[in-house]
C-alpha cells in the first residue's frame, strides 16, 4: 500500500495532537527507501519541539539519509547532526527563522518544519517538484487540516487517526465521513453551471435551507460541518461537487484499547483494503 | 495623491510594473515623484535599456533570469551567522556577478557598477560553484579528516545495527528494521520482562511497546560518533565564523550591489513596459509651460476597449491656458480626458516612459483630484458633495507648491443653479492663481472666465449617424454605436459651443421614445 506514494505528494493528516503522524511517518520514509525512492518531506508549520507542546509526550524525531530533499527551518539545520547543502531559502520565516531546503549529505537526525499557510505550502512543493526535482514528496500535516491537501495539485492524503475505546464510535463516524467526502466528484466551477455554489461553511442550517434534488458546488471536503448522519442525508437527495479534489489513499487506525475486530465492526461501509492497523503493531 | 492614482487608473500600470528582486520591489511600493535632474538620468537610462532589450533581446533575457534569483538579503554584517545566511549571500553574489557581466560596459559605467568580489565569491564556493552551499571539507583538512572519520563510523554503525536487529529477529521474531519500536500485547510480551535486550513501556492497558537496547558494540560506536561529531562542529563553526568575518569585510559593496541590481530591476522593467506598451520618453518643460499632448492613450481604457473590440481615440490637446475648461456630451470623454492627462503625468513624475508619441508637460509639487472621490471608495461620512469639498480645499490649501488639479464634474451631485454659481467661483479664484494649473471638465457651457482656454469634445455626429446608424440590440451593441459616432478629439471652444447630445446618447441606450420626443419638445420651446 505504501507504494502508493511513490511519485506523488502525500499529507499525512491526524485526527488530532498525537495521532501518531510523525511514527507513520518515519515507518513511510523507511519503506520507500528500502524499495530504492529518495523521497522529500516537510512538515506543516512549527512543530519542531522535542516535546508536544500540548500533552508534554516525547515527539519521534526523523532520520534523513543522503541524497534525500528536506525542507526545515534556519535552526533545525543548525541543530541538525549531518552534514547537509543548502539548496534554497524561501520567502517565509517561522519563529524558527528561514524556511530553507537542504539537501543530506549524510546520515542523520532533523527535526522538520514548513510554512504554515497553504498558499506558501503551495509555492515550496511546485518548487521542490520542478526547480528540484523532487518525485516523492511527504508532508507531515496538521491535525485535522485538510485545506492544505487541496491546495496543492494533484496532492493526496493518508489519513492517521488514535482510536480510543471511550471514543470509538465518533471515530468510526468521523472516519466513514472522511472517507464518503473523498468520493465526491471533484473538478472546476464552470461559469456556465446550473449547480449552485455554496461559499463558507455548509453548516446544518445551510444545508437544511438548500433545495432538494440540486446539484451543489462547494470549495471542499473542509467546508463540510456536518455529521456522518447528516450528510448521508444531505448527500441522499442532492448531487454534490467540490471544486478542489480530495483523494484519501488509505488511513491508518492506532487502536488504543480497542481490538480490531470491535474496531471494524463500526466500520461496516468503510472498504478494508484503505485501512492500515497501527504497522508498528505485531501479534 | 491617492485620490489622483484612483481617478486615473494608475494601478493598472503599477499591476503591469514587476521587478524582480526583493530591493526592486521595494522600491516600487515606495515610488514617489522625482526631480528634473532625477527624471532627465531616468529617461536615459530607460532609453539605454530599450536598447538593449531591442538589440540583444536574449542578453536581456539573461539579466531578467538572473534577477529573477536575487534571494532577500538581511542587513549586514550578518546578525546570525550560518549556512543559511551564508548560503543567501553566495546565491547574492553568483547572480549578481552573472548580471553585471551580462550588462553592455557603457551601462554599467553610466550605473557606476564595479565589480570587486570575486575573491570573496571563490571563498564561498570551495564546497562547489553555482548557488547552494555547504560547508565543505575543502575549506579545512581538520574537517575533511573528521568526516572520513565519521563515514567510516557510519559504516560501522550500520552494519552493527543491522547484526543487532537480526540477531533479535532471530532470537525473538522481532522484526525492527523499519521500526524504531513495536508495540505487543501485554501476554505475548511477558516472557520478556526483565530481558535487557529491550526498553519496554506501556502502550495502553493490553499493550507494551518495545524498544531494542542497542547493545555495547553500538553504544561505544555511537559514543565515537558524538565525539566526532562535536569536534564536525566546532570546526564548522570555525569555518562559518571565518566566512561571516569575510563577508563582513565586503559589506559595502554588497550593500552597494543591493541598491545597483535594484536600479538595475527597475530600468529593465520600466523599458519592459515601455516596449510593450509602445511608451515613449516625454519631456519636461519649464514651470509654468502648458501641457501637450500627441495620441495620448489611456492604457487601462485602451485595452478594455480593444478586448471588446471597439475603436479607442488617443488623445491631442495643447493646453495652452493654466485654466482649461472642457465640456462636452454625456459620454463624450472629458472624464476621459482628464484621466489621459493625469495618467501621463503621473508615468513621467514617477520616472516612467509615457503612453503617447508625445508628451510635453511641466513637473509639478502636487498633484490634486476633486470629483466624486465617493466612487472611488473613500467614504468617511461624508456625502458625496461633502467629499468633493473635502477634496477641493486640501487643493486649495496648498497654497505655495505648484499643484495640477484635475475637477472632474464638480458639484455635480447639487442644484444646478448653485453648482454653476460654485464652479464660477472656483473658475476664477483658479485663475487668480499662479501656481495652480488646472483642468475642469463640465456640462455648463456659460462660465465666465476671460483668462481660461475652454476646449470641448466633439461629441455625437449627427450627421454620420443619421447616414449609416443602424438599431443598436443589447446593451454591449449600444456602447458600440456610440462609440462608433461618439468623436472623441478635443478642440478649442473659441465660440463657447454647447453640445446638445444627451438625447441622442439617451435614445441610442433604448430610452423611451415618448419621454424622449417630450423632452426634445421642451428643449425646442426653451
Amino acid at each position: 500500500m505504501l507504494r502508493e506514494l511513490e511519485n506523488k505528494t502525500t499529507f499525512i493528516v491526524g485526527s488530532e495532537k498525537n495521532a501518531g503522524k510523525t511514527v507513520f511517518l518515519n515507518y513511510a520514509l523507511n519503506t520507500l527507501r528500502e524499495a530504492g525512492v529518495s523521497p522529500a518531506f516537510l512538515s506543516t508549520g512549527v512543530d519542531g519541539e522535542r516535546e508536544d507542546a500540548v500533552f508534554g509526550n516525547a515527539k519521534p524525531r526523523i532520520l534523513a539519509k543522503p541524497g534525500e530533499l528536506v525542507v526545515t527551518s534556519q535552526s533545525a539545520l543548525n541543530a541538525c547532526d549531518a552534514d547537509f547543502e543548502i539548496l534554497q531559502v524561501f520567502p517565509s520565516r517561522t519563529v524558527l527563522g528561514k524556511t530553507a531546503l537542504a539537501k543530506m549529505r549524510g546520515e542523520g537526525h532533523i527535526e522538520i518544519t514548513g510554512p504554515e499557510s497553504n498558499s506558501r505550502m503551495a509555492q515550496i512543493i511546485d518548487s521542490l517538484r520542478c526547480d528540484f526535482g523532487a518525485r516523492t514528496i511527504l508532508v507531515d500535516g496538521a491535525a485535522g487540516r485538510f485545506t492544505q491537501v487541496s491546495g496543492v495539485d494533484g496532492a493526496q492524503f493518508v489519513y492517521v487517526l488514535r482510536v480510543e475505546k471511550y471514543r470509538v464510535a465518533s471515530a468510526a463516524q468521523s472516519l466513514q465521513l472522511i472517507y464518503e467526502l473523498s468520493k465526491v466528484p471533484a473538478g472546476p466551477h464552470a461559469e456556465n453551471s446550473a449547480a449552485l455554489r455554496v461559499d463558507g461553511a455548509l453548516t446544518e442550517q445551510k444545508a437544511a435551507a438548500l433545495p432538494a434534488d440540486a446539484e451543489i458546488m462547494l470549495e471542499d471536503c473542509t467546508k463540510v460541518f456536518l455529521s456522518l448522519a447528516q450528510w448521508r442525508q444531505f448527500a441522499a437527495k442532492r448531487r454534490v461537487r467540490f471544486e478542489k479534489k480530495f483523494s484519501l489513499i488509505f488511513a491508518v487506525a492506532n487502536l488504543y484499547d480497542i481490538t480490531r475486530e470491535e474496531f471494524l465492526k463500526l466500520l461496516k461501509d468503510f472498504p478494508r483494503e484503505k485501512l492500515v492497523f497501527n504497522p508498528y503493531c505485531d501479534k | 495623491m491617492k485620490d489622483f492614482i484612483a481617478f486615473t487608473n494608475f494601478d493598472w500600470l503599477l499591476e503591469r510594473f514587476r521587478p524582480l528582486t526583493p530591493s526592486g520591489r521595494l522600491a516600487k511600493e515606495h515610488l514617489s515623484p522625482l526631480s528634473k535632474n532625477e527624471l532627465e538620468t531616468e529617461f536615459a537610462l530607460i532609453a539605454d535599456f530599450i536598447a538593449l532589450a531591442k538589440n540583444s533581446p536574449v542578453r536581456a533575457d539573461k539579466i531578467e533570469f538572473h534577477l529573477n534569483r536575487i534571494p532577500h538579503l538581511d542587513a549586514l554584517p550578518l546578525a546570525q551567522a550560518d549556512s543559511v545566511e551564508i548560503f543567501a549571500v553566495k546565491k547574492f553574489l553568483s547572480n549578481a556577478r552573472d548580471i553585471f557581466a551580462l550588462l553592455p560596459p557603457a551601462l554599467s559605467k553610466k550605473l557606476a557598477i564595479k565589480w570587486s568580489c570575486s575573491e570573496l565569491l571563490k571563498e564561498l564556493s570551495l564546497g562547489g560553484e553555482g548557488e547552494t552551499f555547504h560547508v565543505s571539507s575543502s575549506y579545512s583538512p581538520a574537517l575533511k579528516k573528521n568526516r572520513e572519520a565519521m563515514s567510516s563510523l557510519a559504516a560501522e554503525i550500520v552494519s552493527c545495527r543491522k547484526k543487532r536487529l537480526e540477531q533479535l529477529k532471530k532470537t525473538y521474531g522481532l522484526d525492527f528494521a523499519k521500526r524504531d519500536f513495536i508495540v505487543l500485547e501485554e501476554n505475548a510480551a511477558q516472557k520478556l520482562f526483565g530481558n535487557p535486550d529491550f526498553f519496554i513501556e506501556p502502550y495502553d492497558s493490553s499493550h507494551l511497546t518495545l524498544k531494542p537496547v542497542p547493545g555495547a558494540e553500538y553504544l561505544a560506536l555511537s559514543s565515537k560518533r558524538d565525539a566526532l561529531l562535536r569536534t564536525e562542529k566546532e570546526e564548522e563553526a570555525k569555518i562559518i565564523t571565518a566566512l561571516a568575518k569575510k563577508i563582513a569585510a565586503h559589506s559595502g559593496d554588497i550593500n552597494v550591489y543591493v541598491e545597483k541590481l535594484g536600479r538595475v530591476d527597475l530600468l529593465l522593467a520600466k523599458a519592459r513596459l515601455a516596449l510593450k506598451f509602445g511608451m515613449k520618453r516625454p519631456q519636461i518643460c519649464p514651470s509654468g509651460g502648458a501641457i501637450a499632448v500627441k495620441k495620448g492613450r489611456l492604457l487601462p481604457l485602451e485595452q478594455r476597449l480593444q478586448a471588446e473590440k471597439l475603436d479607442y481615440v488617443p488623445l491631442d490637446c495643447e493646453l495652452g491656458k493654466r485654466v482649461c475648461i472642457i465640456t462636452g456630451s454625456n459620454m463624450g470623454g472629458k472624464t476621459v480626458a482628464l484621466q489621459t492627462v493625469g495618467f501621463l503625468q503621473l508615468c513621467m513624475q514617477l520616472g516612467f516612459y509615457v503612453p503617447a508619441e508625445k508628451y510635453r508637460a511641466p513637473l509639478f509639487d502636487a498633484l490634486h483630484f476633486v470629483g466624486d472621490t465617493a466612487s472611488l471608495g473613500k467614504v468617511e461620512g461624508l456625502s458625496s458633495f461633502g467629499l468633493e469639498l473635502y477634496s477641493f480645499m486640501q487643493a486649495w490649501k496648498d497654497k505655495e507648491r505648484h499643484a495640477l488639479v484635475l475637477l472632474d464634474e464638480f458639484a455635480r451631485t447639487t442644484n444646478s443653479d448653485e453648482a454653476g454659481a460654485l464652479l464660477s467661483a472656483v473658475v476664477q479664484a483658479f485663475c487668480a492663481r499662479k501656481n495652480i494649473y488646472s483642468l475642469i471638465s463640465t456640462h455648463f457651457s456659460g462660465l465666465e472666465a476671460p483668462e481660461a482656454g475652454f476646449y470641448r469634445m466633439k461629441g455625437f455626429d449627427n450627421a454620420a449617424f443619421e447616414k449609416r446608424g443602424a438599431p443598436a440590440g443589447d446593451l454591449r451593441g449600444q456602447l458600440r454605436q456610440i462609440n462608433k459616432f461618439m468623436r472623441y478629439e478635443l478642440e478649442e471652444n473659441c465660440g463657447r459651443r454647447a453640445n446638445c447630445d444627451a438625447l441622442n446618447v439617451a435614445r441610442m441606450l433604448g430610452f423611451d421614445e415618448n419621454i424622449a420626443e417630450t423632452a426634445r419638445k421642451f428643449m425646442e420651446d426653451k
